[in-house]
């Protein structure tokens, strides 16, 4: 009964030629959408990796100088697009793309490809994640709205319940008739976007991260293709069951992710540049705890250095005390930036857990947050990023630090130049992507509130009964 | 006097004639049913004369005004009772009954609305409940204190007796004769032979668009009635 | 029966009274217009948030560097005969010094339309500190805290309250006005009454149009009120000229959404395409037309990023190398053509280094002129896009009336280029002429004032296309609406 009631309902969609324009309207605007993502990252891809490049032949071709000057000249780190970017860019457009690196600080990504466009970005950028988070919602409305009223509108409901069927078989059927015709877009949407993007990026597909991807898509069309049929069997009027579903749609894709980002600003507010460089200007000068001045701190480590010696001045040290101050107060001042970007990335993390926490109202922010952690652009890859820039940063300027300590003597800033190999030793920034696995602890909220709307939704169909409604 | 006046009147949808060359006078204070199957241009003659769609062809006068040419000015004259009363459910009926009095641009006193009602038939206490718990012969007489209020010269009627009861129809027929009797028009198109013949001043049977035939109440009986439209049709 | 009739014949449509009426008998439509109103005040209130986050982080930052920089002054009054005013003197002085000493602040204040209109704000830096050297080196490492996650999402700002909020208000309340009538049955009973289509529309998009101007003068008036208690702002004509786009945009919607009741066959199908249409407008075009702009304008910041990176190298010793930059100094800005300075005076190599660091910047302003021309050619684009993209378009002004668009922020950067020159202008002359600065210098720096940009004129292009769009639906739906009766 439900498959002959699956093949009846895309019989009667075949002959709709509103429907076949519909799908047209998604096959073009699917194709256009990836082919813009592909292309996008491709050439992203291109200028950053001959950014690097470019920046790396300036290290390497410096002349001979000083270690610390070399640090001073500083290197740069590029973010560059991994595969699933072309499915998903996430948080990529909206936070920095490069970043230099130099000795005493650390400094912020900046370039962001928001900066860069006009204020339409805000409206969403085109990727193939937007059309499966945004529009398949819209189409899987527009094919269930009048799935079950319309029947009763058009006094067949009555016909079909007199020839057998029940009236869950018929909330089960138009479901299943949904949801097949979108899973089956989305599988092979998918697929045909891992394989260009690996086949244009170079890269390999990384199937555990396509496959969860996929699952979690498959869920989010269900949900709202159940939904889509719930609704319209729970409201009489077709005309009101479409104007509930699109105030639903609007709701939860596009004001309840914006007002739950407010909410989490206004509950957890991110620090200005300005209070974060006093923080810091405050640590480093009085201590992270404010009780260890930075001139008494020198001043420790001198009397410990030269009792530890048995020495009676810094210039008897066996190598030199002025490199090895700089990587102390180096480290020194690293603490401090990760005692502050901890707490900054706390509050962001506070941020994402409110807005994550939303995701229980709204499974689009559920899905929006898998997806992006698992295309490698979520809060916690970016911070991660951010994590191994600054943790290649300090081993660079640390490793010109023990240079200068380990070969040059007291007083000999002028004089002293580092060997002809030195630059070629440190090795350029190699950033580690995060695999589906790493990602997934983070993404705890978000899973239990799709499983959540999966099983009210389920609940709600098994005790769904017509005579509530009609009679 | 004549109130009502059709001149060879047609409409056609599409090349298909609904009504062809309808020539029709209402006199004052007549009650007017019009017979005839479904499809027959029951409907359409209604709709000419208030104006909802225009003429393929000829005229359709209220008060010696034509319809189509003043639409607005015969719109004052003419009040309507459709087959269908639905009105606003979150409504009372004394508050139906006001908002559709002021869209015809008339303001009454509570008290005034509610001696409407009273007159159309419609108990005092129902009068405040809200229209969804309405019954439809209920529904139906707030339709007809919306045609009182107006104080209109003609009443058109869509099929208003079909689907209720015998009651109600009994009080309808009641009620349309006083209004006949203060001298207003009724023209009202119906399946209910013998009620036509009770109520009725003047039948007329449709066929096709056509009126085939015309003939005052008080010279038939409702069986002869019955043949002459079964044989007609 | 006596019936007073108290027929009143020159009502030409039914009255806003009779809709009103009707309109509040309905508790979903006070509950709709009290959820919008409710979204609205949260909507100034995140507005008004961002704006004291801004004035509160510049009077903060401005307090500190002013202070630095008073105390750094000081200097000038310090007893020289001791030791610690001698150094005091010479950190202010000495043009080997003050150098590195002389940090000031710049800032760009939001505005009082910034109050509606959150825009770009979060992704530009509304303050700098700026030293001597190089502008470019020193700028392009500024930059403010980003909120990714509030970045991706968007502001819920007075801004996105009119451009999305609204318009669904206008349909929820507006979109079955006929069909619903139509729908129940209600209509012949309405329209025997001597009401045209045409009547019906007008008084219900009349009256709805009334209920919305209203909450948006509430919010503006409270807007306002905030600008003058809070900020001690007073109102602009830029405040206006927002209130015209929100009404423009407002009339658009109105005209659309009639047209919609007008042509639609029944409510499903109104709801379907006033969906649609707000989908298509808001989401879709916007997405579609940035999309195109991204790729007929492309945009590499490589070198731009690059600009960053200390100038070194042995060619700084050379004293060859040197001279022969002094002399391009010379050339470029001739004040400094008869400099002094010789390769044996003590501050050479530092004038030697600095004038490197003035003439990169001189050879690099071309290149950050056109990266920033290409970002503002992408706005600009948005912003007279209405025809086509009324949503971004208005978006794109209202953010250019909020003073927070990339092109104010590029107006802000070139301002503080400028003060940077001035301060150049000070010490440059003591470096090269070999002379101490002396207080009447620092007294020509003065601080630094920001001057609001002016508006662009194409505002009005973009409103009177909007208008004329909202025209053209309204007459085709009148052609439409005449037929029926």
């Amino acid at each position: 009964m439900i498959s002959k009631i699956i093949s009846h309902e895309w019989l009667q969609w075949r002959r709709d030629s509103r429907l076949k324009w519909l799908a047209i309207f998604l096959v073009v605007i699917s194709a256009f959408a990836l082919w813009h993502q592909i292309n996008f990252q491709s050439t992203l891809l291109k200028k950053r990796l001959k950014a690097q490049e470019d920046s790396r032949q300036e290290w390497l071709s410096q002349e001979l100088k000083h270690p610390h000057m070399a640090a001073h000249f500083g290197n740069y780190a590029y973010k560059k697009p991994t595969l699933l970017h072309c499915f998903d860019p996430g948080l990529t457009i909206y936070t920095g793309t490069s970043v230099y690196m130099e000795p005493h600080k650390q400094n912020d990504f900046l370039f962001s490809q928001s900066q860069e466009s006009d204020t339409g970005i805000r409206f969403g950028w085109l990727s193939p994640a937007m059309i499966c988070q945004l529009i398949l919602p819209l189409l899987i409305i527009l094919l269930s709205f009048n799935s079950i009223n319309g029947e009763y509108e058009k006094g067949t409901m009555a016909l079909l319940i007199s020839q057998g069927a029940n009236f869950r078989s018929v909330l089960i059927a138009k479901t299943a008739s949904v949801f097949l015709f979108f899973e089956g877009f989305i599988t092979l949407y998918l697929l045909v976007t891992a394989y260009c993007s690996a086949v244009y990026l170079g890269t390999v597909i990384d199937i555990y991260a396509v496959l969860y991807i996929w699952i979690v898509y498959s869920l989010y069309c269900f949900i709202w293709s159940l939904s889509g049929v719930l609704v319209s069997s729970l409201i009489k009027s077709s005309g009101t069951s479409i104007a509930l579903l699109l105030l639903l749609w609007m709701f939860t894709n596009i004001i309840l992710p914006r007002g739950s980002a407010n909410i989490a600003e206004n509950m957890h507010p991110l620090i200005t540049n300005q209070q974060f460089k006093q923080l810091l200007t405050a640590s480093i000068d009085k201590g992270i705890d404010g009780h260890d001045p930075k001139n008494e701190r020198a001043k420790k480590i001198e009397k410990e250095l030269l009792l530890q010696y048995k020495v009676d001045s810094v210039q008897q040290l066996p190598f030199n005390f002025e490199g090895f101050i700089m990587q102390q107060s180096e480290a020194y001042s690293s603490k401090v930036y990760d005692h502050h970007f901890n707490q900054l990335f706390t509050t962001l993390k506070q941020q994402k857990k409110i807005q994550s926490l939303f995701g229980i109202i709204s499974p689009y922010i559920s899905l929006r947050n898998i997806s992006m952690a698992a295309a490698n652009a979520s809060l916690e890859t970016e911070i991660d990023f951010q994590q191994q820039a600054e943790h290649y940063r300090r081993s660079f300027v640390q490793n010109m630090n023990n240079d200068m300590k380990d070969n040059s003597a007291y007083g000999s800033f002028k004089t002293y130049r580092v060997r002809k190999d030195k630059y070629a030793s440190i090795g350029d920034l190699q950033v580690q992507n995060r695999t589906m696995q790493w990602s997934i602890p983070t993404l705890f909220i978000e899973h239990i509130s799709l499983l959540l709307w999966v099983l009210f939704l389920m609940i709600l169909l098994f005790i769904s009964n017509q005579k509530k409604v009609y009679n | 006097m004549t109130v009502l006046k059709a001149i060879q009147l047609s409409k056609e949808y599409n090349g298909v004639a609904a009504l062809r060359n309808l020539n029709l006078e209402i006199r004052q204070g007549e009650i007017f049913c019009l017979l005839g199957q479904n499809g027959a241009g029951k409907t359409t003659t209604i709709n000419l004369f208030l104006g909802f769609i225009a003429a393929s062809s000829g005229s359709a006068t209220i008060h010696n005004i034509d319809v189509s040419a003043n639409n607005a000015a015969t719109k004052k004259l003419v009040a309507y009772i459709p087959e269908v009363v639905q009105l606003y459910g979150n409504l009372s009926g004394i508050e139906n009954l006001d908002f559709f009095s002021r869209l015809a641009g008339f303001k009454y006193t509570d008290h005034e609305l509610a001696s409407f009602l009273t007159r159309s038939g419609l108990q005092t206490d129902a009068q405040v409940k809200r229209l969804s718990t309405y019954s439809k012969g209920m529904r139906q007489k707030v339709a007809i204190a919306i045609a009182l209020a107006k104080n209109a010269a003609v009443i058109l009627m869509d099929e208003p007796t079909s689907g209720l009861d015998p009651i109600a129809v009994a009080e309808f027929t009641k009620i349309c004769k006083a209004l006949s009797m203060e001298g207003k028009t009724i023209f009202m198109a119906t399946h209910d032979i013998f009620n036509a013949v009770n109520m009725g001043t003047n039948i007329g049977i449709m066929k096709q668009g056509s009126l085939v035939h015309q003939v005052a109440t008080n010279t038939i009986t409702a069986n002869e009635l019955q043949q002459l439209y079964l044989e007609t049709i | 029966m006596n019936i007073q009739q108290q027929q009143k014949n020159n009502i030409p449509a039914i009255s806003l009274n009779t809709q009103y009426w009707l309109f509040i008998k309905s508790k979903t439509n006070l509950l709709l217009l009290s959820i919008f109103f409710i979204a609205g005040i949260y909507s100034l209130y995140q507005g008004f948030a961002f704006k004291r986050k801004q004035v509160n982080a510049i009077a903060s930052f401005q307090h500190e560097k002013i202070k630095k920089f008073n105390d750094l002054l000081k200097g000038f009054d310090a007893d020289t005969t001791n030791k610690l005013g001698k150094e005091a003197f010479a950190e202010v002085s000495s043009p080997f010094k003050s150098n590195r000493n002389i940090v000031l602040p710049t800032f760009k204040p939001p505005v009082s339309t910034a109050i509606f209109a959150i825009g770009q704000a979060d992704l530009f830096p509304y303050y700098y500190t700026l030293k001597v050297e190089s502008f470019f080196m020193q700028i392009f490492k500024q930059g403010e805290i980003a909120n990714p996650l509030r970045s991706l999402s968007g502001h819920f700002d007075a801004a996105f309250w009119i451009i999305y909020l609204l318009p669904l208000l206008l349909i929820l309340l507006c979109f079955s006005t006929l069909s619903a009538e139509l729908g129940n049955g209600n209509w012949r009973l309405i329209n025997s009454q001597g009401i045209t289509v045409k009547k019906w529309l007008n008084s219900k998009f009349l009256f709805v149009g009334c209920c919305v101007e209203i909450m948006i003068g509430l919010i503006f008036i409270a807007a306002l009120l905030l600008n003058y208690f809070y900020f001690n702002q007073y109102p602009t004509l830029n405040d206006f000229l927002f209130l015209l786009g929100v009404n423009i945009y407002l009339i658009f919607w109105l005209c659309l959404i009639y047209m919609i009741n007008a042509f639609g066959k029944n409510t499903s199908a109104n709801a379907m395409y006033c969906g649609i249409g707000w989908v298509v407008i808001c989401v879709l075009i916007p997405v579609l037309i940035s999309m195109a702009i991204e790729k007929s304008i492309p945009i590499d910041n490589t070198n731009i990023s690059r600009m960053s990176r200390r100038p070194q190298g042995a060619k700084f010793e050379d004293s060859s190398f040197g001279t022969k930059i002094i002399r391009e100094l010379g050339v470029a800005y001739p004040i400094n053509k008869n400099a002094t300075i010789s390769e044996n005076s003590p501050g050479f190599r530092l004038a030697v280094y600095l004038a490197f660091h003035k003439l990169l910047d001189d050879a690099n302003t071309a290149a950050v002129k056109n990266y920033f021309s290409k970002i503002e050619a992408r706005q600009q684009i948005t912003n007279i896009s209405s025809i086509l993209n009324p949503a971004a378009s208005m978006d794109g002004i209202f953010t250019s009336l909020a003073n927070n668009d990339a092109r104010a922020s590029h107006d802000y950067f070139w301002q503080t280029k400028h003060f940077h020159s001035r301060l150049n202008d000070i010490y440059y002359p003591a470096l090269f002429f070999e002379k101490q600065l002396a207080k009447s210098d620092y007294a020509k720096i003065n601080t630094f004032k920001y001057q609001p940009i002016y508006n662009s004129v194409t505002l009005f292009y973009s409103y009177i296309i909007l208008l004329l769009m909202s025209w053209l639906l309204l007459f085709i739906s009148n052609k439409k609406t005449n037929k029926l009766n």
